[in-house]
């Protein structure tokens, strides 16, 4: 079972602290709390997926400039 | 042959008073009266009559030397203050940390410094292998604006949410995020500059990308009157976070779509990865400011 730590500062900046178990609907919750932003869902994958496909059209627009006659550095410049 | 009577021609020391024996003028006791012990000369002589009652010397006696009460601290604790209430000496034990020494009418009193800035709490996970820290009682309307510091050396993200005036956990996916991030990905020298965004959530981050076992995911977030309970929850997060080859520096703002005051946070790990020190290591502050 996992664990939760309560700081209650009630009484001031040091904090009075109990740690317990988490209770069986917290443990659940909190799975599925887990799976929904881990893996294929973790949110900041689309980000990273988004961003790997814009570097793949990226360099193949270079090489189809380059195609067209401008050099690699005019080609880089055009792609931005 | 007539014979005169010189009397004692020196003090006696007769030792300690006995209530029997017949004393005469200078002989010299000792007798402890109401617990002060004094010394007395008599100065009548005198049988059966104790030198002094309830402080008072008997006709008889005189003092010598008068003693004195003996002292008993009223200090029990380490940190206990002395000090005079309205009846004599007493213990003024001592404030929690943080708090500072104020006057009160006749007295005075600890209390949790109230200038313009005050340090609201601190602290660290709590206990090891923990997966979720909740920082309670933190907000009130003595302070207008608040900012919460938290460090975190775990290859890990952190997300929070928010409790309400009555401590309970706000899950409902009412929460809504959207930033921007500077990536620096030090294997190939590039850097990005994009944005990020989440509806109907049942959290924000305060850094939204993982941070290291040895570079702390670090996030300063903002709130502004968390107590007021006829508004919607909003606050601002600059963050900065590394695995050691990407670096992001990012900011967020943040909103819960119900109208609600609240008292406190929760940071929540993916699994046990809260500690005291070390790996892990998890630290916050929180510090409030008048408007």
């Amino acid at each position: 079972m996992s664990k939760i730590a309560i700081h209650d500062h009630s009484n001031g900046p040091e904090a009075v602290t109990s740690v317990r178990d988490l209770t069986s609907s917290e443990q659940t919750a909190h799975n599925a709390f887990t799976a929904r932003l881990s893996g294929d869902n973790d949110p900041r994958k689309k980000l990273a997926d988004d961003l790997a496909k814009k570097e793949t059209d990226r360099a193949a627009g270079i090489e189809k400039l380059k195609g067209l006659g401008l050099t690699a550095d005019e080609a880089t410049a055009v792609s931005g | 042959m007539a014979t005169i009577d010189l009397g004692k021609i020196k003090q006696v020391w007769r030792g300690t008073y006995n209530n029997s024996t017949a004393y005469a003028v200078d002989d010299l006791v000792e007798y402890t009266d109401s617990g002060i012990t004094s010394s007395y000369i008599c100065t009548t002589a005198s049988t059966g009559n104790a030198p002094s009652s309830s402080g008072t010397a008997h006709g008889s006696w005189a003092y010598v030397a008068k003693g004195a009460a003996s002292f008993t601290s009223p200090l029990t604790t380490r940190g206990d203050i002395f000090y005079r209430d309205a009846s004599g000496d007493a213990r003024f034990p001592k404030g929690t940390t943080g708090q500072v020494l104020t006057a009160t009418a006749n007295d005075f009193a600890w209390a949790t410094p109230s200038g313009d800035c005050a340090k609201i709490a601190s602290g660290n996970a709590g206990g090891d292998g923990v997966t979720m820290v909740t920082v309670d009682n933190i907000f009130t309307s003595d302070y207008e604006i608040y900012k919460i510091y938290t460090s975190w050396r775990e290859d890990a993200w952190l997300k929070v949410q928010l409790l309400n005036a009555s401590g309970t956990t706000l899950s409902a996916n009412s929460y809504e995020f959207s930033g921007s991030y500077a990536k620096r990905n030090t294997a190939n020298s590039s850097t990005d500059y994009t944005g990020y965004s989440q509806f109907g959530q049942d959290y924000f981050p305060m850094h939204y990308w993982n941070g290291s076992d040895t570079i702390p995911g670090y996030a300063e977030l903002t709130i502004m009157r968390p107590t007021d309970s006829a508004t919607k929850p909003v606050g601002y997060v600059t963050a900065f976070a590394s695995d050691d080859t990407t670096y992001y520096s990012h900011t967020h703002g943040w909103a819960y779509k119900v109208a609600t005051g609240l008292r406190g946070l929760k940071f929540l790990a993916e699994s046990d990865d809260f500690h005291n020190s070390g790996v892990g290591e998890f630290r916050y502050a929180v510090y409030g400011f008048k408007g």
